[in-house]
């Protein structure tokens, strides 16, 4: 049974922007461990001189709304503070799992979510993503 | 030893960060301006500001540690109503003040 959906749309120019501003700052205040490894090995040669890589925005660009869409499936009720990298995003062929730590782990368990899921849809502009959380 | 920016000085600089993050007027930002309501910010460009809030002021900021300060366990309604530019002053002056006093 499914206990909440939350979706986010987030524009690649945004994401451009804020790749081009604040570069690994960025990229290391949003992504886990496992998913910076991962971003590492895709892009290690990009570089803050080279023009931006469109891969590279759109790698972040799903994390970063499939992140905000598993917030938004939890339905807090009110504001509660969480890190970025409370939340894995591990991508496989269509649909993206998650795992999760800390405040937003607790906010799952005491929903009884046994599974949150989704997948992210892409077009030129921007970055779609859907999270579904189960509680059965 | 260098003196600590005056809160007419932390706005003049934070109200630069924001018409740059946000891509907004200077008119559009003022003490009372709220984020999320008033200057329609979301939550990537909070990322934005807060990024380049460390960038000057050399502290680090966790994603939480604004909402902690702003308020927990309150509705999101309350939370954006709070979440005022000039809250986000203060919250500057009050890091540079910990900051300053840790020396």
């Amino acid at each position: 049974m499914i206990f909440g959906i939350g979706i986010d749309i987030v524009e690649h120019q945004r994401i451009a922007r804020l790749w081009n501003d604040h570069h690994t700052r960025f990229s290391e205040d949003i992504l886990t461990e496992e998913e910076q490894q991962v971003f590492t090995s895709l892009f290690a040669d990009c570089s803050e001189k080279q023009p931006v890589n469109p891969k590279l925005i759109f790698f972040l660009a799903t994390k970063f709304s499939a992140k905000e869409a598993v917030i938004k499936s939890l339905q807090w009720p009110g504001v509660q503070p969480f890190a970025w990298t409370d939340i894995g995003i591990t991508e496989r062929q269509n649909h993206w799992s998650v795992h999760l730590k800390n405040n937003v782990y607790q906010r799952a368990a005491h929903l009884k979510i046994k599974k949150i899921y989704g997948t992210s849809a892409r077009s030129n502009l921007v970055t779609q993503s859907i999270a579904i959380g189960e509680i059965s | 030893m260098s003196s600590l920016p005056s809160r007419d000085e932390i706005f003049i600089a934070l109200k630069d960060m924001v018409i740059e993050a946000l891509r907004i007027k200077p008119e559009d930002v003022k003490p009372e301006s709220r984020f999320f309501i008033d200057l329609n910010a979301e939550s990537i460009d909070i990322l934005d500001i807060r990024f380049r809030i460390q960038q000057k002021y050399k502290f680090e900021i966790e994603h939480e540690d604004i909402i902690k300060y702003i308020g927990m366990d309150i509705t999101a309604e309350q939370f954006k109503e709070r979440f005022t530019v000039e809250s986000l002053v203060i919250y500057i002056e009050f890091r540079l003040t910990g900051q300053a006093n840790a020396k």
